[in-house]
């Protein structure tokens, strides 16, 4: 059993804990039960009682939180975090980082390593060409180098991730700013359009009734400014609204639709 | 497409190949060449490449291996925030945290006023009647 979990945590595709069968709609009723009954016993000071062996499982152990775990066939340190490579037992190559021209230091030390790497396998075809059997140093320096240079990648990563967070949140401020723009602009395009409407209202496109009623606004709109005109034609909507009720709504839907479409919307 | 740091790993582990390959080649492709008078060695588990074509695939690893270096290079040198210390960084973040809130703000406030626009553009509609 043991041996089974052991091999199971190693594995990368794991299969699923034995146990799994006990998660039924039953055992999780009984379980709420059990739960139900355990805490009206500790409120009246009676023994706790044993959970029965099959709704052991269903209740989730706590977190590990120091230590070590696996899964899907890694080894996970807590807290999460990369070993430095003094742990690993490999030679550093790259100085400690001081904190200030931290990431200047680390992009120099890359081209370094780089550099050094493409040497030292010169080296190797030298020592290839001439005496073989003395391979193994050169490959351990060119092992030791790879590993160096990886090891100064992933040290980068969280930089490049608070990096790639403000390249991302650069991105959004401009968006909004550009909504808002547009927002702005169309608000100007509807004004302008109601600016004109007013005036258009005293071309007598108004019905009869509105005309003689409104004759007063509606000219006083077409000498006025798009704002003004606007709030004129507004208030002209609202008593037109009430007085031509016989035009059905869809006709009117239809009209403020095509306008609409118009004004760019 | 991935990030410039896993490309920069990603041309690192190409480059080690390419080592291994390059040597792989050399190896398992030489010809031999006699010494003195003695007959030329023969080795059943080696089939040499004709000399021109050994001659042109050692030149294509080695521009192979100059290029991937270079490749590397401009990686390193296109890092992101290169020069930019982790306090900078951190300023910059709650900088852009700020304007972004007040651009969601105005971006709030212009959506307002359109809607309002629009209900009013279409208490102007209705009033009108086609002709």
């Amino acid at each position: 059993m043991a041996d089974e979990q052991q091999r199971n945590t190693a594995s990368a595709f794991p299969t699923p804990p034995t146990f799994y069968t006990h998660f039924t709609p039953a055992n999780q009723e009984k379980l709420k039960e059990f739960q139900a009954a355990a805490a009206k016993d500790a409120d009246e000071g009676n023994a706790s009682r044993e959970l029965p062996d099959e709704l052991v499982c269903l209740i989730p152990p706590k977190p590990p939180t120091e230590g070590q775990y696996r899964s899907f066939g890694d080894t996970w340190n807590i807290p999460d975090r990369l070993p430095t490579l003094k742990e690993l037992n490999i030679p550093q190559l790259f100085p400690e980082p001081s904190d200030e021209s931290y990431n200047v230091d680390r992009a120099q030390e890359l081209r370094r390593l780089c550099k050094s790497l493409l040497l030292n396998y010169l080296e190797l075809v030298g020592i290839m060409g001439v005496s073989p059997a003395e391979f193994e140093e050169k490959v351990y320096h060119l092992r030791i180098h790879l590993i160096n240079i990886h090891q100064l990648i992933n040290e980068y990563r969280p930089h490049q991730a608070r990096e790639t967070l403000i390249a991302m949140m650069e991105e959004q401020l401009e968006k909004s700013r550009q909504e808002t723009e547009d927002n702005r602009k169309a608000c100007g395009k509807i004004r302008e359009l109601m600016g004109s409407l007013g005036s258009f209202d005293a071309g007598g496109l108004l019905t009869p009734t509105t005309v003689t009623n409104n004759d007063a606004p509606a000219t006083a709109n077409a000498t006025a400014n798009a704002t003004t005109g606007a709030n004129g034609a507004a208030a002209n909507g609202v008593e037109t609204k009430t007085k031509t009720k016989t035009v059905g709504d869809e006709q009117r839907d239809r009209a403020s639709w095509e306008a609409l479409q118009q004004a760019g919307l | 497409m991935a990030d410039r740091l896993t490309q920069l790993q990603d041309a690192i582990d190409q480059l080690a190949t390419i080592f291994y390959c390059a040597l792989r080649y050399v190896g398992t492709h030489h010809d031999f060449v006699p010494t003195h008078n003695e007959p030329k060695v023969r080795d059943e588990t080696l089939q040499p490449d004709p000399p021109h074509l050994f001659r042109s695939s050692q030149q294509e690893l080695a521009r192979d291996l100059v290029l991937k270096t270079k490749q590397i290079e401009v990686l390193i040198a296109s890092l992101p925030g290169i020069g930019v210390s982790e306090d900078d960084q951190k300023e910059r973040l709650k900088e852009l945290g700020r304007e972004l809130e007040m651009a969601e703000e105005e971006r709030k406030k212009s959506i307002r006023e359109k809607e309002e626009l629009l209900v009013e553009f279409d208490n102007v509609v209705r009033s009108l009647k086609r002709a």
